[in-house]
């Protein structure tokens, strides 16, 4: 040592000896080696590095050149580090060994040419230092970082997905959910069971999932390239294997929670769960991703009662590993499941709701009146359920076309406003409906009714008024026969005159001991029938008498000559805040000498009550064509659009029925359309690649519009901009 | 009421009535067929058309979308501007050929506004 060219420990207050010694001793382990040319042959080591390396300078000279690599177990910076030693720069890296006790080290290594006069340095002096330490504390930051990302990625998309499964109306829900899962795994996809296993793309809220199926037959495309297991599905008998559990449909069938592992190198009955999904697997994953896949992991998308489908994922045949899976694809597995727990959920709420959906709907539209076409008289309906009840009620009316030139009319009211009341009512139209095509004379088909009724045990007390009218083409007059049992007279209005059809009266329905009479009318060009349900008069604050007076005064100054238009009358005259349910059907004989002369004073308002069918959107648009016509506006091809779009929104999204009013404002025409759903319109429904969203933009174009909830649901209105050029509209 | 008639490189589509939502039900079987067809060109015969929103706007789109998508063209034939004007909303005139030298043969088969008479639809009074 005391040799070492270049020392400068003659400049030092200390002896070189000293100092060689104060380096023996000292507890930072050092080593000196020689040249790299010659392998950098360990020289001297100090009593620290014996004990870190657990190796003394003899052990090392047996291992011969480069005995310090022999050390070191991981080195991730040895190239850079030797090309420094190479060129004689002093160099510093972190490798880490193993201790003498076997722990494992990370050592910082500081080498240092010592300084030479010519060419590359001949020794070397190197301290190394313990910084396990700060590298296990890097590891876990960096760690946790990777954990935390992780977690935060996982969790924006099982918000993604909830936000996709908030919309299920949206076909491609399920894909998009499968397309975020595939950010994680290979291949994901969604599968429902209904009536047998069907690779799902979305949710037909109409009609979701039942659920139920166990044989599992739907079409795959048959692939045999990668496919040597299956037994063709024609062929040998002997070939199709022993029957074992199938793990799918015993997730199907909640009988396990699952996550399950389908071998998809397993043989099963073609037509069970797993046979199915194993060949709808091969087929799919080969077909998008190219890999021939051999497991997949399957997940039972459950509802509240019953699995509704499958969630299945391709991890892209990762072996796992002995220790169980790794952290890595357990988060996979927690998201997928909650994923899957989540559309099931979903899913689930879309097929209660349409059920109950379709319950309430099918019964309403039972029970709200219909109103047949007839030919030869202008017929207008009313019906207004008292808002604070259901959309059902006792009240109802019928127009039947009996036959030819023959109408029947029914104006009837159960007593109460439950569901209870409207099934009672629903019996009575039937009983009265079928009695009516087959009998003519009104006091006889009642007798008939009271009949029936009495033996029927109708819960119910119920009024009513049927009519049949007989068109007599030798004077173009209508003949009128009528019977009522214990319901208000219908009005007669002629001439400007009013008078109250109360004839033929008699008990309740079902309460007829004596033989119904039957009354009698003739009605001529220009008169108009009126037929109304006590909710039209009845008010707290004054008698029956009292509202029948009123309505009988009103009625004489009713100027309008059509259907509609007195009905509108009537009810903004009388039935402004209705507290009752009110059935109203008005029956005008046309005139088609006077119609045109006369120009009516009526109010510039209609009203319509459209059952939500997409029949109605039709419906609507006549209402709108005629109206436009009858008060002389212009604009009627725009308004016909913009009534299309608006009774579609509602057919399409609201609740029950639909009410369309028009106004003329004088300053365009304004259209209103209510519905019961009281979710707002929604302009641009969000889903820039579905069609059908630019119904409300349509309607944007044409007129101003807004909306505000109304008392049993909403209201959407436009008005329809007067001054539309042909730069900017249609008409 | 949809007919579809082909040629060797034509499809031809004449659609009658009301183009609404009440139509819907039949769209995705014609889109069906259409494509199944397979020809590089669509026409559709709007003459007879009475009536049409956005709902029906997005049947023509789909099929007009679909031949795009073989290099295909759609050739629109006798819509009326308010038709027209539906399809611009939808922003999907440039999917279409207007035609505009067509003339369609029966004179009463204008804008459904100035048409009174609508087939099909049951009439309410």
């Amino acid at each position: 040592m005391d040799q070492m060219p270049g020392s400068s420990a003659d400049v030092l207050p200390v002896p070189a000896s000293r100092l060689a010694a104060a380096l023996s001793v000292t507890t930072v382990p050092a080593f000196v080696t020689g040249a790299w040319s010659l392998g950098m042959p360990v020289l001297w080591v100090n009593r620290a590095f014996e004990e870190l390396g657990g190796v003394g300078i003899e052990e090392l000279a047996l291992l011969g050149p480069n005995s310090l690599l022999a050390l070191v177990e991981d080195d991730p910076q040895r190239t850079a580090a030797q090309e420094d030693l190479k060129a004689g720069r002093a160099m510093r890296r972190i490798v880490s060994t193993r201790r003498s006790d076997g722990r494992t080290t990370w050592l910082q290594v500081d080498v240092t040419p010592l300084p030479t006069d010519h060419g590359l340095p001949e020794y070397w002096v190197g301290v190394t230092t313990d910084v396990s330490e700060y590298v296990d504390q890097q590891a876990a930051q960096l760690a946790s970082l990777e954990v935390e990302r992780r977690q935060r990625a996982d969790l924006d998309l099982i918000a993604q997905t909830t936000d996709l499964l908030g919309d299920l109306e949206y076909p491609f829900a399920l894909r998009d959910i499968a397309d975020l899962l595939r950010s994680l795994v290979p291949w994901a996809g969604f599968y429902v069971n209904d009536d047998g296993l069907l690779f799902a793309e979305g949710v037909d809220v109409a009609s979701p999932p039942s659920g139920r199926g166990r044989r599992h037959t739907r079409y795959v495309p048959e692939d045999r390239t990668h496919d040597r297991l299956e037994p063709a599905l024609t062929g040998d008998v002997s070939e199709v294997p022993e029957p074992v559990v199938d793990d799918v449909q015993q997730l199907l069938d909640g009988a396990v929670d699952g996550p399950v592992r389908l071998s998809l190198e397993g043989r099963f009955d073609p037509s069970s769960a797993a046979g199915w999904l194993r060949r709808d697997l091969m087929h799919r994953v080969v077909a998008e991703t190219g890999a021939v896949p051999r497991e997949a992991v399957v997940h039972a998308v459950a509802g509240r009662r019953r699995v509704l489908g499958l969630l299945v994922t391709w991890d892209g045949d990762e072996p796992v590993p002995e220790s169980g899976p790794a952290p890595g694809l357990d988060h996979v597995s927690t998201v997928v499941e909650v994923v899957a727990r989540r559309a099931g959920t979903a899913i689930d709420n879309a097929r209660l709701y349409a059920r109950e959906h379709r319950l309430a709907e099918a019964l309403q539209r039972a029970m709200l009146p219909e109103q047949a076409d007839v030919t030869g008289l202008d017929v207008w309906t009313y019906y207004a359920p008292n808002a604070e009840h259901a959309q059902v009620g006792g009240d109802w009316y019928d127009v039947l076309q009996i036959a030819d030139g023959t109408v029947g009319l029914v104006i009837g009211d159960v007593v109460g406003h439950d569901v209870e009341a409207a099934a009672a009512m629903g019996q009575l139209r039937s009983v009265v409906r079928a009695y009516a095509y087959e009998l003519t004379t009104p006091g006889t088909v009642l007798d008939r009714v009271d009949q029936l009724v009495a033996g029927m045990r109708v819960p119910r007390p119920a009024s009513m008024v049927y009519a049949a009218l007989q068109h007599r083409t030798e004077d173009d007059s209508w003949g009128l026969e009528y019977t009522r049992a214990g319901h208000l007279p219908p009005l007669l209005l002629r001439d400007g005159g009013t008078r109250l059809l109360n004839g033929a009266g008699g008990m309740l329905v079902g309460f007829g001991n004596e033989p119904r009479e039957t009354g009698h009318e003739v009605l001529r060009r220009g008169d108009v029938l009126v037929f109304y349900t006590d909710g039209l008069i009845e008010r707290r604050d004054r008698s029956l008498k009292r509202g029948l007076e009123t309505l009988t005064e009103m009625s004489g100054r009713i100027t309008a000559r059509d259907a509609a238009g007195v009905g509108e009358e009537l009810l903004s005259r009388l039935a402004d805040s209705p507290e009752d349910d009110v059935a109203i059907v008005v029956v005008r004989v046309p005139d088609p000498e006077a119609d045109h002369r006369v120009t009516a004073l009526s109010p510039r308002s209609r009203r319509w009550l459209l059952p939500s069918e997409p029949a109605s959107i039709g419906r609507a648009r006549h209402a709108v064509l005629r109206t436009s016509q009858a008060w002389g506006l212009a604009e009627s091809a725009a308004a016909e659009l913009v009534v299309s779009e608006l009774v579609a929104n509602g057919v399409l999204h609201g609740w029950g029925n639909i009410a369309l009013r028009l106004f003329d404002t004088g300053d365009g025409l304004r259209i209103e359309v209510e519905d019961s759903n009281p979710a707002p319109p929604v302009a641009t429904d969000g889903h820039p690649n579905r069609l059908g969203g630019f119904g409300m933009q349509i309607v944007e174009r044409l007129a101003d519009w807004g909306w505000r909830p109304s008392a049993s649901g909403k209201l959407v209105w436009a008005k329809l901009r007067p001054d539309l050029t042909s730069g900017s509209g249609p008409a | 009421m949809i007919e579809i008639a082909t040629s060797s490189t034509t499809t031809t589509l004449v659609i009658a009535g009301d183009l609404d939502l009440a139509e819907r039900d039949q769209f995705p079987e014609i889109a069906a067929r259409v494509v199944g067809l397979r020809r590089q060109l669509l026409v559709i015969d709007m003459c007879r058309v009475t009536f049409m929103d956005s709902t029906g706007a997005a049947f023509l789109i789909s099929l007009a979308d679909a031949g795009r998508k073989r290099g295909g063209a759609t050739v629109l034939r006798g819509a009326d501007d308010r038709d027209l004007f539906v399809l611009e909303v939808c922003g999907a005139l440039d999917l279409f050929r207007i035609d505009t030298d067509h003339h369609c043969e029966q004179s009463d088969t204008a804008t459904g506004a100035a048409s009174v008479e609508l087939p099909q639809r049951p009439r309410p009074a």
